[in-house]
């Protein structure tokens, strides 16, 4: 069966699964380490979380996204995938266009990559163009800057599928599964929560609300059809995040402690590096979870967003200058869910006439109140999610369930890759 | 006036029987759906101090003006200096014995 992704293209899997066949493809390759970002990338160009490319990108789609937020071909897409690599490094190893290289992590192969195109970009007008800011500050303008002189484009093919490890085991699907599951639980509507947090009452009901206007005039008298996805995003950590097997299991719990239904709500990961692109970020997870098989897709107030370089609602709007058609997601837009003292129960912005009163979930003050050990009240964080956050803060963060450098030292990489001869 | 940089003490029912001996439970207020929190008030230079000794806390300058993050055992420590003093101005007395 073919599973339509982005940009009305079939979702390609280029995956070597034969080892056989893996190992006399690499033999005599020139090996090429990668680091983690690019090695993530890797499994998701693999798979097709970022159909239709099937590869790195090449200097002509890297031009259209800055001039049009659309590859060369038209369809829409908004952040650069591409490979860097340093000048002195491509002349030392002698890698021309046309060859096709091993990219290896950790020691150890992880894919091919065709050298279709090696080439130079500005990286000021990517990060202009993206960022909508040239300062340093921003970490996504950072991580621009930091890519080395020049990019190779050209497609991938994994050739050591990456074993995922406990306890995220459970929670990496591919596109094509993420789309199995989905019809298995005759899930007609999909809607999407993108999440870097552990969730309180506030992420919650953005959940909840965004499943009932997905949900919207569907039948729901014989069974219910549409599903809340949390998709959350595993990549480089920094000091001070959740950690992540925290964000995972935190989430799951909601649903296996009944805040959600079984048959309405799923959590699976998808490995990313979060670029704080704001509205062009928005665009680009609306891709994501197109290819994921969703439907629809909630997005919140600031959005993916960084200090103060985009309004509160700039993802919001992006989305009044995608051509029609350009997505096949919709959007959900969402106000801010806070706790009312006089309704006494959390609300909606839209709803609550007592914003006088308001008692806003600021995620700092929730990191404070953890960071305390002090539980909070069940209409804030559930008991569930605060206890569990506390048992992972022991089994997998050192004591704390915010990354620190002992956790960035020594934690559990969410992926290995089994030895192989190359 | 000079500017006050507080840092949010969380109160669960252990910490508010102490208070409450110390007199001090009058001084606590509700802030997100009845969690209380008692402020303990810093000056610009101790805000400084506190943010350079421990890297992890932040000022929380665009909303609450208040000092985040700091380590739980710090924060354990300010709330027993307060219940010892029967004040909330206890920073000057916790940066002394940190330094000294």
């Amino acid at each position: 069966m073919a599973y339509i992704g982005h940009g009305g293209k079939e979702i390609v899997e280029r995956v070597i699964t034969d080892r056989a066949q893996a190992e006399a493809k690499i033999k005599g390759l020139t090996p090429v380490p990668v680091r983690g970002q690019i090695a993530r990338e890797v499994i998701g160009l693999a798979y097709g979380f970022f159909c239709p490319l099937e590869g790195f990108m090449k200097r002509a789609d890297v031009e259209s996204i800055c001039k049009n937020m659309t590859l060369a071909d038209g369809t829409l897409w908004s952040i650069p995938i591409v490979f860097d690599m340093d000048d002195s490094e491509i002349n030392e190893k002698g890698i021309k266009e046309g060859d096709t290289v091993l990219l290896t992590y950790r020691d150890q192969p992880l894919a091919t990559l065709e050298v279709e195109e090696i080439f130079t970009f500005d990286k000021k007008e990517i990060a202009q163009a993206v960022y909508g800011t040239t300062e340093d500050k921003h970490p996504g303008v950072a991580r621009t800057y930091a890519y080395k002189d020049k990019f190779i484009g050209g497609k991938i093919t994994l050739v050591n599928p990456p074993k995922i490890n406990p306890p995220f085991d459970k929670f990496f699907l591919t596109p094509i599964q993420h789309r199995q599951k989905f019809a298995e639980k005759g899930w007609e509507r999909i809607v999407a929560h993108q999440t870097r947090n552990v969730p309180h009452t506030g992420h919650e009901w953005l959940i909840k609300g965004s499943w009932l206007q997905a949900n919207g005039e569907l039948r729901v008298d014989d069974r219910l059809r549409t599903g809340a996805l949390v998709n959350c995003i595993i990549g480089e950590k920094r000091k001070g995040d959740y950690i992540d097997e925290a964000i995972v299991l935190c989430h799951d719990v909601l649903r296996t402690a009944g805040y959600f239904r079984d048959d309405i709500h799923m959590v699976t990961i998808t490995m990313w590096d979060m670029r704080y692109a704001g509205p062009k970020e928005a665009i680009f997870h609306a891709i994501l979870r197109t290819n994921l098989g969703l439907t629809h897709h909630m997005f919140g107030r600031d959005h993916a967003g960084v200090g103060t370089y985009y309004g509160t609602y700039d993802a919001h709007l992006i989305f009044e200058k995608v051509p029609e058609g350009a997505l096949r997601i919709k959007p959900i837009r969402v106000l801010d869910w806070w706790y009312c003292p006089v309704c006494n129960e959390v609300t909606y912005m839209a709803l609550c006439g007592h914003k006088d009163k308001k008692q806003s979930f600021s995620g700092t003050l929730i990191r404070s109140i953890i960071m305390d050990g002090v539980k909070p009240p069940r209409l804030i964080f559930r008991p569930e999610v605060f206890d569990l956050i506390m048992e992972c803060a022991e089994k997998y963060g050192f004591g704390s369930p915010f990354v620190t450098d002992q956790y960035l030292a020594n934690r559990n990489p969410v992926f290995s890759l089994e030895p192989m001869s190359y | 006036m000079a500017d006050v940089y507080p840092i949010n003490i969380w109160i669960n029912e252990e910490r508010y029987e102490k208070l409450k001996e110390a007199g001090l439970a009058g001084m606590t207020k509700e802030v997100l759906a009845g969690l209380k929190v008692i402020q303990v008030p810093c000056n610009a230079e101790q805000r400084d101090q506190l943010l350079a000794m421990y890297p992890g806390s932040k000022c929380d300058t665009a909303t609450t003006k208040t000092i985040e993050l700091l380590p739980k055992d710090v924060k354990d420590k300010i709330f027993d200096l307060i219940v010892a003093n029967k004040s909330v101005d206890v920073i000057a007395q916790f940066l002394a014995s940190v330094k000294g």
